[in-house]
């Protein structure tokens, strides 16, 4: 089965799988930064090099889209979305789901198959029930396995979840874009540290699933169901973002959050100019920025003592 | 050899000939005439550091330019209804013109920190709101709106968001905190068309899937509506159309400018008024009915010295094609100053020097504008592009001039310099800092390296 290499939770694996192939999620290495380019961004221009029969990608951000323009040279196809960038816009909505559609004609033009009746509808159903049951697991399993669940599910797969335990710590969100693998000591740090990661508010993380769907549209109309999910994915790069804290402020008054931990890369300028508004929700806020080497023992320092502050 | 009267001149200079032409009879039959020192007075002081095209023509342009926030405070006075338009630079002001809006660009602002050489304190303002030097100099905008030191603030802002930029739809939410209004409008990125898809020219002739030009249509068409309940009126299509010939004649003539500049042998105008003049499309400076006649004069005189065969610069300046405005004016006459002569530029505003088509659908052919614009595209073929206009005007070098913090710049300097490198051309990507001094010697000699590399 040929395998598609994705590199972006808006890319929704029921759609790949209902076409016949396979979801591999795309593990960009973590990059010594240049100035004004985003680790992650570079991080993904680097996936020429990594296996997949082809590549789909979105692009939310001017880094994003520097990154994937440098992968359309590329001798796979490669697929490029555009998650809509801002609210309340048919226009933009029928604009992602014309990629969707652009990059099904992809996948069946290179070995897949058109989705049977029915088949991408039940893809769905049995993918939103794997997701519930993540969500279920926020804050009662580490942090790791909790984004480990994600990813499996982002593929396709079971989400393998371990059984929940009493954790105990105070209860915060992890918010920021992605998570590269090489920085996932992040949440072994944040759970030893005290903290329970009761929302993961990162691309990789809970706030990259689609919410819960209408099962009734699923039946009448699976693939409008499927895009209207995966459009209105909480991102604060989504204009104006008002949705993406009004999800925040929900979770935080739902899951009784105590604090907020912002983890951004450098030169992201999308999540620094966030940190405001961010502020504003009045909880107490950490702000890291990721880097590579001796920063994580400052990281470690940093995180503790918002722990301490927290109680 | 520079012929004396077209030497160019600092403010005191101006102010000296102006007295005299005045003395002689000069008139100028427009109310924003006047020494160009009094905006100095008002707290410009670059216009101090700059040299000025030396005639009458060129006195009107920069006079025109300098006087838009006044215009701005009179519009706003005699009641009408100012529009932000954010970030498309050049679509969405033809909409609000149609409507009797009075659209202008609070990006514009950018270059306040360089025309008050930093007293405005307008980046520290943005600072304190949490947009900071990690940002591009268009941050000032923010402190503009905190301070409402500068323009007067419009009473709506619209935004375009998805295919430029991080920094501004950023800087904008930022807006929204500080309780101004925003409609943002997606423009589609630019991407070649697949071979099963139905296809349609840009404006400039570029060749773009149906379905990204019919979508950005529909979201201008949004922007419409929204302008159109701002207006109290509805959105007269017959206005429109007269709005889109009304700019078409303003870029015809900016178009004819740079053409008679590039080709000439002697550069007829300085780079700072070519960009001044480029810059005019986007908004009209906010009288539209003023800019055709600031522009028209411009070109007569830049025939009237071609025809001449005369022009401001030595004979063998080097022809020179930049990429980005610079963060500081400043930058232009620097590369004049040592050798070179601007024949060509890309100063993100080529897509508001195209002809709008007349003979389609009106937000269809404010589409293809609005795709054309050379950022939507991505940076290669960005790059592609510079280098094929670099080519075309007979530059035999390339300036990049990064601007400090922008998302796009640190792609793009690598894809324009490979281009040119591709190309034989040779090439210089150098950051500009709002005011430049802090760096005048590294640019110095990073320039004149490139002039003597290409002479």
């Amino acid at each position: 089965m040929p395998a598609l290499l994705c590199a972006s939770p808006h890319v929704p694996a029921e759609w790949v799988i209902a076409h016949g192939w396979r979801v591999v999620r795309a593990e960009p290495l973590p990059h010594a930064t240049r100035e004004g380019v985003c680790a992650h961004a570079q991080g993904v221009a680097g996936l020429h090099a990594t296996a997949g029969d082809a590549l789909a990608l979105t692009a939310p951000c001017d880094q994003m889209r520097r990154a994937a323009e440098t992968l359309a040279a590329s001798v796979r196809p490669t697929v490029v979305l555009h998650p809509p960038a801002v609210e309340d816009s048919p226009a933009a909505l029928a604009l992602f789901r014309d990629d969707l559609r652009r990059l099904g004609r992809v996948l069946v033009g290179h070995g897949g198959h058109r989705p049977a009746p029915g088949e991408l509808a039940e893809a769905l159903l049995l993918g939103d029930a794997r997701r519930a049951e993540v969500r279920a697991h926020a804050g009662g399993i580490p942090a790791r396995a909790f984004t480990e669940a994600v990813a499996r599910v982002q593929r396709g797969d079971p989400a393998g979840l371990p059984p929940r335990r009493p954790l105990t710590g105070r209860r915060i969100a992890l918010l920021g874009a992605h998570l590269v693998p090489g920085e996932r000591w992040l949440l072994d740090l944040l759970d030893g540290s005290g903290l329970i990661v009761a929302l993961d508010g990162t691309d990789g993380g809970e706030r990259g699933l689609p919410g819960p769907l209408d099962r009734r549209r699923v039946r009448e109309d699976a693939e409008a169901a499927m895009v209207e999910a995966w459009a209105t994915i909480p991102d604060p790069l989504r204009r104006p973002n008002d949705g993406f804290h009004r999800w925040l402020a929900d979770a935080i008054a739902a899951r009784d959050l105590a604090g907020l931990v912002v983890w951004r890369q450098p030169w992201c300028d999308a999540w620094a100019a966030e940190l405001p508004r961010l502020r504003a929700h009045g909880l107490p806020l950490v702000d890291l920025v990721a880097g590579l080497g001796s920063d994580r023992e400052r990281l470690r320092t940093r995180v503790e003592a918002f722990a301490e502050t927290l109680g | 050899m520079i012929a004396p009267s077209l030497l160019r001149l600092d403010l005191a200079g101006w102010d000296h000939r102006h007295a005299a032409m005045v003395a002689a009879g000069e008139s100028e039959p427009w109310p924003y005439g006047g020494a160009l020192s009094r905006w100095l007075a008002k707290g410009d002081r670059r216009l101090a550091r700059l040299r000025f095209d030396p005639s009458w023509a060129g006195l009107r342009l920069w006079n025109f330019l300098l006087s838009e926030e006044d215009r701005l405070r009179a519009h706003r006075a005699a009641g009408r209804t100012l529009v932000g338009t954010m970030k498309d630079l050049g679509t969405v002001p033809v909409i609000a013109d149609a409507l009797g809006l009075v659209p202008f660009y609070p990006d514009g602002a950018w270059w306040i920190p360089c025309v008050m050489e930093l007293d405005d304190r307008l980046l520290q303002h943005a600072e304190r709101l949490g947009i900071g030097p990690e940002f591009c100099p268009v941050r000032a905008m923010l402190g503009a709106y905190a301070t409402g030191a500068h323009f007067p603030l419009p009473d709506l802002n619209v935004c375009s968001a998805g295919a430029v930029c991080d920094d501004f739809p950023a800087i904008a939410e930022r807006l929204r905190d500080l309780g101004h209004q925003v409609l943002f409008w997606q423009i589609p990125v630019r991407r070649a068309p697949d071979p099963d898809e139905a296809v349609v020219a840009l404006a400039d002739g570029t060749p773009c899937p149906a379905s990204l030009v019919a979508a950005c249509a529909r979201e201008l068409r949004r922007v419409g509506e929204a302008l159109a309940w701002l207006a109290g009126m509805p959105l007269d299509p017959a206005a429109l159309r007269t709005a889109i010939a009304r700019a078409n004649a303003i870029r015809a003539t900016a178009r004819a400018l740079r053409a008679e500049c590039a080709r000439a042998p002697r550069a007829p105008l300085p780079a700072l008024e070519l960009m001044i003049a480029d810059m005019l499309t986007i908004h009209f400076c906010s009288d539209i009915g003023e800019c055709p006649a600031v522009l028209a004069g411009l070109l007569a005189e830049v025939r009237a010295r071609v025809a001449a065969g005369a022009g401001v610069l030595a004979a063998d300046a080097v022809p020179v094609f930049w990429l980005n405005p610079p963060a500081d004016l400043a930058a232009l006459p620097l590369l004049e100053e040592l050798g070179g002569r601007l024949v060509g530029a890309d100063f993100m505003v080529g897509h508001a020097l195209l002809a709008i088509p007349e003979d389609d659908e009106p937000f269809t052919a404010l589409a293809r504008c609005a795709l054309a614009d050379p950022l939507v595209g991505g940076a290669q073929a960005r790059a592609r592009a510079a280098v094929a206009a670099a080519r075309a005007a007979g530059a035999r070098a390339l300036v990049i001039a990064r601007i400090p913090g922008a998302s796009h710049c640190a792609w793009e300097g690598e894809a324009a310099r490979a281009a040119a490198a591709a190309a034989g051309l040779p090439a210089v990507e150098l950051e500009i800092p709002p005011v430049l001094e802090p760096v005048e010697g590294r640019l110095r000699t990073r320039l004149e390296a490139l002039l003597e590399m290409a002479r």
